[in-house]
C-alpha cells in the first residue's frame, strides 16, 4: 500500500513554487519524516529539510501537515488524511522548501535574557566547595516552562506574530518565566524591562494556539497573561506626557 | 571542533542524523592524531524500532530486563549487579539471548523487554517521563501498564580527535572538545551523563584556551586561506554532474550493514578484515558519485555526499583501530581476544594521516587514580 503527500517546494535560484504530488509505501510505523527521508533516498526528489534527533528533542523539524503546526519526527502517516500536505512553518521567510530563516525567532530569545548570572549559594562544610542548589520544589516551578525546544511551532501558529513581527512571542516570554522563576537568577529586574518594552508581551490576546500546538506541553499563552500582570505591577508608573502648548 | 560522534557510521545507532563525525574527519585530513577510535559503546536499552534510546534510568531505579520466558536473563552474566552491569555487559548479554534464541521478535527484529511496571505509576510519572512519552508516542505502549521492547545500539564514541586537557590537538591553533575530542576522561567505556559533565568542564576550559590562542595569534594569511577556499569550492563543483553510477543512500546503506555486522557489540580479527576491505571498496565507489542538483542552497544531497566521505574515514579509522587491539577492554570486546591483557601497561591506539594513509601508533595511558580492576559483576 502506498500513501500519497503533497509537499509545498520553493526553489530560490529560480524563484519556482510548486506542489509535488508523491507517493511512499506506507507501513503502520512511519512518520512524516521517515516519508521524506524515503523521498530523498529512494526517489531522489532532494526536498531540502531539517531532521535531526528523531525523537521530538531537537526541534528541527517542525511543519505544517495537513494545517496543523507539527513536529514530522512524532507525526504519524497512519494518523492523517491523505493527500499529506506537507508546507514550511508559517511567520518565517522561506530558505527552501521545507527550509525556513528562523533567525527573527532566535534574537526573540535574546530578548528574555535567556540565562542567569552564575552565585554560589552554599558552601559545603565538608568540602569548601561552593554550589549553586535548588531543591525539587524549586525546580517544579520551572518543571515545564523548561521544555522548551525552541521548534518555533508556537510562531508558526500565532496569529499576532503573524500580524506584528514586534511581539516577543510566545517561546521567547516563556522562556523568560523560566528563568524568572529560577531561584538561582538574578537578572529578574532587567528580563522585566526587556520584555515589558513595546515589542514585549504585552500585544498577546489570549488567543492560545501556541500552547495548543506545543509538541513539549509548554503553556505560554497562560505564562504570558501572568507575565502581562506581573509586568503592570513590576513597571514603574508613567507620568501622563503634557501636550505642548 | 566540537561537532560530536559519528554513531551514523552504524546503521543502529541511538544518535541524530546529523551525527556523521564531520569534525573528526576534517580534522584527520588536516593532520590531527585520532585516538582510540576503536572504543565505541553500545547502549542497551533502545526501541527496536529507529534505536530510540531508553534511558539508563529506566534500570537504575529498578526495571528488570527480561527474555521471551519472562526470565530475569542478567542473573546469568552478572549475577550480583544484575541490571545494573556496565553497559558493555549488558548489550552482550542481550545479544548472547538473542543468539541463543530466548529472545523475542517483532516487525523490526529481535528484542528482550524492559519491566518497569512494578516502579509503580507515580515513579514512572515523576522519574521517568521521558521514557513514558517516548513509549506512548512511538509504541503506543504505556510502560505503567506494559513492558518495554529493547535492543542494543551503537550510542557513543569514547575516542575521537586526540586532545589534552585544554582542548589542544596534535595540530597547532586546532581545540577540539566533547564527543568529537578525545581527552580520555571516559577511559574505554563512559559512565552515563558523563558525557554531559565532559561538554561542560572541557567546553569551558577549551573555550578558554582557544580565546587565549586567538588573542595572541592575530596573524592571518588570507592569501593562503583565499587558496584553500578556491580548492574547495573547485572540489564542490567537480562533484556535480547529470549521471553518477552510485547515489549516496546506496553507498551509506552498505557501509552502515557492515559497521553493524563487522565491527558490532562483539568483535573478531576475520569479520573486522572484512568489513575493512569493504568499507575501502565503498571509498572508491564514493568518489565517483556525481550529484544532479546543482544548487548551492540547503543542496541535501551535497551535504549527505560530503557527510557519507567523512563517515567513510571514520569507519576506516574505528576498524583499523579495532583490528589493532587485540584484547578485550571496556566497550571493545573482541571473541577471539575475550580478556583483558594486563601483561603490559595499557596503551592508547592512535591514527595519523600519512601519504593517504592511515598509520597506527600506541601511547602509553596514563592512569591517575583509578587503576583497572577486575570485571566481577
Amino acid at each position: 500500500m502506498e500513501i500519497k503527500l503533497k509537499i509545498r517546494r520553493y526553489n530560490p535560484e529560480t524563484g519556482q513554487l510548486i506542489w509535488e504530488e508523491a507517493s511512499v509505501p506506507f507501513h503502520q510505523d512511519l512518520t512524516v519524516m521517515e516519508a521524506l527521508d524515503y523521498l530523498n533516498d529512494h526517489k531522489q526528489k532532494q526536498i531540502s529539510f531539517r531532521h535531526s534527533c528523531r525523537m521530538g528533542i531537537c526541534g528541527s523539524c517542525g511543519a505544517v501537515v495537513n494545517n496543523e503546526h507539527v513536529l514530522m519526527c512524532q507525526t504519524f502517516c497512519r494518523d492523517l488524511k491523505q493527500p499529506i500536505v506537507i508546507e514550511p512553518i508559517k511567520n518565517f521567510p522561506v530558505i527552501k522548501d521545507l527550509v525556513v530563516d528562523i533567525k527573527n525567532g532566535m534574537e526573540k530569545f535574546r530578548t528574555a535574557l535567556p540565562y542567569t548570572k552564575i552565585q554560589s549559594n552554599h558552601t559545603s562544610e565538608k568540602s569548601g566547595y561552593k554550589h549553586l542548589l535548588q531543591s525539587p520544589t524549586q525546580r517544579k516551578k520551572i518543571e515545564q516552562s523548561s521544555q522548551c525546544i525552541k521548534c518555533m511551532l508556537c510562531y508558526s501558529a500565532c496569529p499576532i506574530f503573524a500580524f506584528n513581527q514586534n511581539f516577543i512571542g510566545p517561546a521567547a516570554a516563556a522562556l523568560a518565566d523560566r528563568y524568572n522563576k529560577d531561584n538561582r537568577d538574578h537578572l529578574k529586574e532587567s528580563r522585566f524591562r526587556e520584555i515589558t518594552k513595546d515589542e514585549g508581551i504585552y500585544k498577546c490576546s489570549f488567543i492560545g494556539e501556541c500552547s495548543k500546538v506545543c509538541p513539549k506541553s509548554v503553556d505560554p499563552s497562560g505564562t504570558l497573561q501572568k507575565l502581562k500582570i506581573a509586568g503592570v505591577f513590576k513597571s514603574p508608573r508613567k507620568s501622563i506626557p503634557q501636550k505642548n502648548k | 571542533m566540537a561537532t560530536g560522534g559519528a554513531g551514523r557510521i552504524y546503521g543502529h545507532s541511538t544518535n541524530s542524523a546529523i551525527n556523521t563525525g564531520d569534525g573528526i574527519a576534517l580534522s584527520y585530513n588536516a593532520g590531527a592524531a585520532l585516538k582510540d577510535m576503536e572504543m565505541i559503546q553500545f547502549h542497551p536499552t533502545t526501541l527496536p524500532n529507529g534505536n530510540l534510546l531508553i534511558t539508563e534510568a529506566a534500570r537504575g531505579d529498578g526495571g528488570y530486563l527480561l527474555n521471551k520466558h519472562g526470565e530475569r536473563f542478567m542473573k546469568k552474566y552478572a549475577p550480583e549487579r544484575m541490571e545494573l552491569a556496565p553497559r558493555d555487559l549488558v548489550s552482550r548479554a542481550i545479544t548472547s539471548e538473542i543468539s541463543a534464541g530466548n529472545a523475542a521478535s517483532g516487525p523490526h527484529g529481535h528484542y528482550v523487554n524492559l519491566d518497569i511496571r512494578h516502579l509503580g505509576a507515580k515513579t514512572i510519572r515523576e522519574k521517568l517521563p521521558t521514557v513514558r512519552s517516548i513509549c506512548l508516542t512511538y509504541l503506543n505502549i504505556d510502560p505503567i501498564k506494559n513492558l518495554i521492547p529493547v535492543t542494543p545500539a551503537q550510542h557513543y564514541f569514547m575516542g575521537g580527535i586526540s586532545t589534552d586537557l585544554n582542548g589542544n590537538t596534535t595540530l597547532k591553533g586546532l581545540f577540539a572538545c566533547g564527543e568529537t575530542a578525545c581527552v580520555s576522561i571516559h577511559g574505554a567505556n563512559r559512565m552515563g551523563s558523563n558525557s554531559l559533565a565532559e561538554c561542560l568542564v572541557f567546553g569551558h576550559s577549551t573555550g578558554l584556551q582557544t580565546a587565549k590562542y586567538a588573542a595572541s595569534n592575530k596573524h592571518t594569511d588570507s592569501n593562503y586561506i583565499k587558496s584553500k577556499l578556491e580548492k574547495e569550492n573547485q572540489k564542490i563543483s567537480s562533484l556535480f554532474s547529470a549521471s553518477s553510477p552510485f547515489t549516496v543512500f546506496q553507498i551509506r546503506k552498505a557501509m552502515q550493514e557492515t559497521m553493524d555486522n563487522h565491527a558490532g557489540i562483539i568483535k573478531n580479527e576475520t569479520q573486522l578484515l572484512k568489513g575493512l576491505a569493504t568499507i575501502k571498496e565503498l571509498q572508491e565507489k564514493a568518489e565517483q558519485i556525481r550529484i544532479k542538483n546543482h544548487s548551492l542552497v540547503f543542496n541535501n544531497e551535497l551535504t549527505s555526499l560530503l557527510e557519507l566521505k567523512y563517515m567513510l574515514i571514520i569507519a576506516e579509522a574505528t576498524l583499523t583501530s579495532a583490528i589493532e587491539r587485540r584484547e578485550s577492554r571496556g566497550s571493545h570486546f573482541r571473541s577471539d581476544y575475550p580478556t583483558r591483557n594486563d601483561q603490559q601497561p595499557p596503551e592508547h591506539t592512535i591514527i595519523n594521516e600519512a601519504h593517504g594513509k592511515m598509520a597506527i601508533a600506541k601511547a602509553p595511558v596514563k592512569i591517575n587514580q583509578w587503576k583497572p580492576a577486575d570485571r566481577k559483576y
